[in-house]
């Protein structure tokens, strides 16, 4: 297809962009003075490319100059329309009215000029372009266009310098605008230059093209950042000025091909070119047309659609998240994925302390950071409840601020629960550099309130887990007292054995080499007792420290058996519960935590145990599965689980003792263990005939390393 | 008392009580027989018919149970002090004493010569 018809399709698809874009603005609720500057705006530019299009398209001389002259009445207006724009939304249009007034007049004079030949001489043909007829400038239009440029480039720096200053929704519209413009500037410069014979490469005719994509970050800028009700309408535009831009792609491509290409080797009639074109077009018109509204879909409202995903995952899978510390991580986690965060933070009360300490974060300087319960800035959330905008227009105590930034936040959420300020979610900068808007406020604060309850109920559970534990450590005090009873008796006995003998005179006749080392060798069996009742002591206290972080280190499952059984033996050998060991002397090595582990079987076996009640057999068996895991399996004889208990065997809370025997949590926390250590546990029973749990960890990587080495 | 020294078989896994025990007994003149395990008890009862037994309440192969009951058949006549670790609040206790074994102590003893008493009494019952 020839320059001049790619052209004028160029200019005619941006004009029905620039038409619908004023229309809807026209009719939206905006501060007036923006509102119909802007529309003027487009319109101006919409005359300008009728009157371009016109000019071309027209073969007679007179008609072609008179559209040349149309077309100069919208291009006079442009800059000036534009700059009283900028200023409105900017909010300096009453401070500078002598400027706009100035404006106005040199904007007039010009429309005089246009009428005559000073401004435009005349319209010729250019034979060597084919571009149809194009305007000589004359005089005037030389100064025309200087005005031009220096309008560009002093709305351009009245454009930055307002986005500099603005803050919020505001600063994010300039923002657009301004990188609209800029392509959109350079689209629409050739377009003035051609009356000069100078046609840029490339930029004419796809430069006007430029201009489509001007329209699409203002109507970006309007959508995201106010009238939201449009969107569908900008949609609709964007996606019939895209469908437009296909056919003409189609028809130039078939026509280049058929006409250019092929005609080299065979002649084809233009007809069946263009048949072909309708052919193509038809066939792709359909997925042309969805997959351009699913790209303005996912472009220009994405971060809706985001939104309405962060609230799934919240609902679906934050929120019910019982363990604090993985609540927290993936709040924090999931946030700064879904919104781009540069950096995010959540920080808990510590009741202890008195402090917000954080408990979470991403892409934070400092990570542990804290505050005290008297700070300015809790102090403002505690009596608002409001989110706090770091650039809140007007004042902010400076204590406020520097706390903001020290917690990198450009918006601040209290965590409330019954009045009571139990946390603070920190929202740092967002990497697309716009601002929180309204939008977002609105979204993220019932997710905070939401979060809060999360959190809450996280730590009720924390607190009744270790509840439990201490009940554990009850029931097991009878057992671990006969351990250090036993010890201690001895100790004791050989004393006052000792003391019986030199009292009646056994020791007389002894030298005193033979009394020493009687002596001596009375303190050392003491003090091998005295080890021997400490170590089981420090068992239950191990056992007894709360919840921690896994430490990843090999763990060997039999020798972590060992240490349960010393802890459960004595209580199972009094009721008849014999423990059978089934584990390979090759069996991998796990990585997990010890001390969880231990945790982890103490809870099943000393389970298994109460199943049994009396006279029973459990057996742990230990293999590595197919997929290179290790397998445990706690098996027991005792009486087995209903089948619909099984469901909600791991359910917090859920418990078949009876009353205050059982907190039913023993198993919620085996589970959660089990998943911090990135195993899996299942349960399988049958009334009468026991129970096996199997737990299934991962093997310690360079412990198979070295076995597949042997 | 021209009466034969009382035999007294002390039954315990803990070694270092089992000696203390029986270097006092022997002290105070009774022949003292010791076993470690529950069967060396078994056959020391069935052999030796003591006249007082100091029982563990656990012993790693038989059961406290078993050897109550085998003792009321082979040797009748043996009396039974139980001294054990396990303190439960006096449950157990309570079912030892409920089957007429009148000598029950805890560990750590209060002292050699508590126990002492309690095996005289237990042999003049």
């Amino acid at each position: 297809m020839s320059l001049l018809w790619q052209t004028i399709i160029a200019l005619a698809v941006i004009d029905v962009c620039f038409l619908a874009l004023g229309t809807f603005v026209a009719f939206q609720k905006i501060q007036p003075d923006i509102k119909w500057t802007f529309v003027l705006y487009t319109l101006s530019l919409s005359i300008w490319t009728t009157g371009q299009a016109a000019a071309m398209y027209l073969p007679d001389h007179d008609l072609s100059l008179l559209a040349v002259r149309f077309c100069h009445i919208g291009v006079v207006m442009i800059p000036i329309f534009l700059v009283h724009f900028l200023f409105c939304l900017s909010g300096v249009a009453k401070e500078k009215h002598r400027l706009i007034r100035n404006f106005y007049v040199v904007g007039v004079f010009f429309e005089i000029a246009n009428t005559t030949p000073l401004y435009i001489r005349d319209v010729t043909l250019r034979p060597h372009w084919n571009l149809g007829y194009i305007f000589e400038p004359a005089v005037l239009y030389h100064v025309f266009l200087l005005f031009w440029f220096y309008t560009a480039i002093y709305g351009f720096v009245i454009m930055f310098k307002a986005y500099k200053r603005a803050v919020g929704q505001r600063r994010n519209q300039l923002q657009y605008l301004l990188w609209g413009m800029l392509p959109g500037y350079l689209g629409g410069i050739p377009n003035y230059l051609f009356g000069y014979d100078i046609v840029i490469p490339v930029l004419m005719p796809y430069g006007t093209y430029l201009f489509a994509f001007y329209v699409a970050m203002t109507a970006y800028a309007i959508v995201r950042h106010g009238f939201l009700d449009i969107e569908v309408i900008i949609k609709r535009t964007l996606v019939f000025a895209g469908l437009v831009g296909s056919v003409v792609a189609v028809v130039s491509l078939v026509a280049f091909v058929s006409q250019d290409v092929l005609a080299r080797f065979i002649q084809i009639p233009k007809w069946l070119s263009n048949v072909l074109a309708a052919v193509i077009i038809a066939g792709l018109y359909g997925p042309i047309r969805n997959w351009l509204t699913n790209v303005t879909d996912r472009y220009l409202f994405q971060k809706r659609y985001d939104y309405k995903e962060l609230l799934k995952t919240f609902t679906d899978e934050v929120v019910t998240v019982l363990d604090l510390r993985r609540l927290v991580e993936m709040t924090v986690e999931r946030l700064a994925s879904t919104i781009k965060l540069e950096a995010c933070a959540l920080l808990l009360l510590n009741r202890e302390r008195r402090r917000y300490e954080i408990a979470a974060s991403r892409g934070m300087k400092e990570v542990t950071l804290s505050i005290n319960e008297d700070d300015a800035l809790i102090a403002l959330l505690r009596r608002t409840q409001d989110p706090v905008l770091r650039d809140t227009p007007g004042k902010m105590p400076d204590r406020v601020e520097g706390r903001l930034d020290q917690l990198q936040a450009k918006v601040c959420f209290p965590l409330v629960l019954h009045d009571e300020l139990i946390g603070l979610l920190c929202l740092g900068k967002k990497k697309s550099d716009e601002e929180f808007t309204k939008d977002d406020l609105d979204i993220l604060m019932p997710l905070a309130k939401t979060e809060a309850i999360a959190i809450s109920n996280a730590q009720l559970v924390a607190e009744a887990a270790q509840k439990e534990k201490l009940a554990v450590i009850g029931t097991l005090a009878a057992a671990i007292n006969h351990e250090v009873c036993n010890p201690l008796n001895n100790v004791k006995v050989q004393a006052e054995g000792f003391l019986i003998k030199l009292k009646k005179g056994v020791f007389d006749h002894f030298s005193k080499e033979e009394l020493t080392q009687k002596f001596t060798e009375l303190l050392h069996s003491s003090m091998a007792e005295v080890d021997r009742s400490a170590a089981i002591t420090t068992r239950l206290s191990n056992f007894a420290k709360p919840a921690r972080e896994p430490i990843s280190e090999a763990v060997n499952i039999e020798q972590a058996l060992n240490e349960v059984k010393a802890l459960l033996g004595h209580d199972f050998e009094l009721n008849m519960i014999r423990i059978q060991q089934e584990i390979p002397k090759d069996l991998p090595l796990i990585r997990a935590d010890r001390k969880q582990i231990q945790e982890i079987l103490f809870n099943l076996i000393r389970n298994a145990g109460q199943a049994i009640e009396r006279n029973g057999t459990i057996t742990v068996r230990a293999r590595q599965s197919l997929n290179g895991r290790v397998q445990i399996e706690i098996q027991d004889t005792g009486s087995g689980i209903p089948e619909e208990h099984l469901g909600k065997l791991f359910t917090p809370f859920f418990t078949t003792k009876g009353d205050g025997q059982g907190t039913g949590l023993g198993l919620f926390v085996v589970k959660r263990l089990v998943e911090r250590n990135d195993g899996t546990i299942a349960a399988n029973s049958a009334r009468g005939v026991g129970t096996t749990f199997t737990l299934e960890f991962p093997a310690d990587e360079s412990a198979l390393a070295q076995s597949a080495h042997r | 008392m021209n009466q034969p020294s009382p035999k007294v078989l002390i039954a315990d896994d803990e070694v270092k009580f089992v000696e203390a025990v029986a270097e006092y007994l022997k002290f105070d003149g009774y022949t003292v027989l010791v076993a470690f395990t529950g069967s060396q008890a078994l056959e020391l009862l069935l052999r030796e018919q003591p006249d007082l037994l100091i029982l563990d309440l656990k012993l790693p192969d038989v059961p406290t149970e078993e050897i109550l009951d085998r003792l009321r058949t082979t040797s009748p006549k043996t009396h039974v002090v139980i001294v054990t670790a396990y303190h439960d609040g006096g449950v157990k206790e309570g079912l030892i004493r409920a089957s007429g074994i009148a000598g029950y102590l805890y560990k750590p003893l209060t002292s050699l010569e508590v126990l002492g008493e309690a095996v005289q009494s237990a042999l003049r019952a």
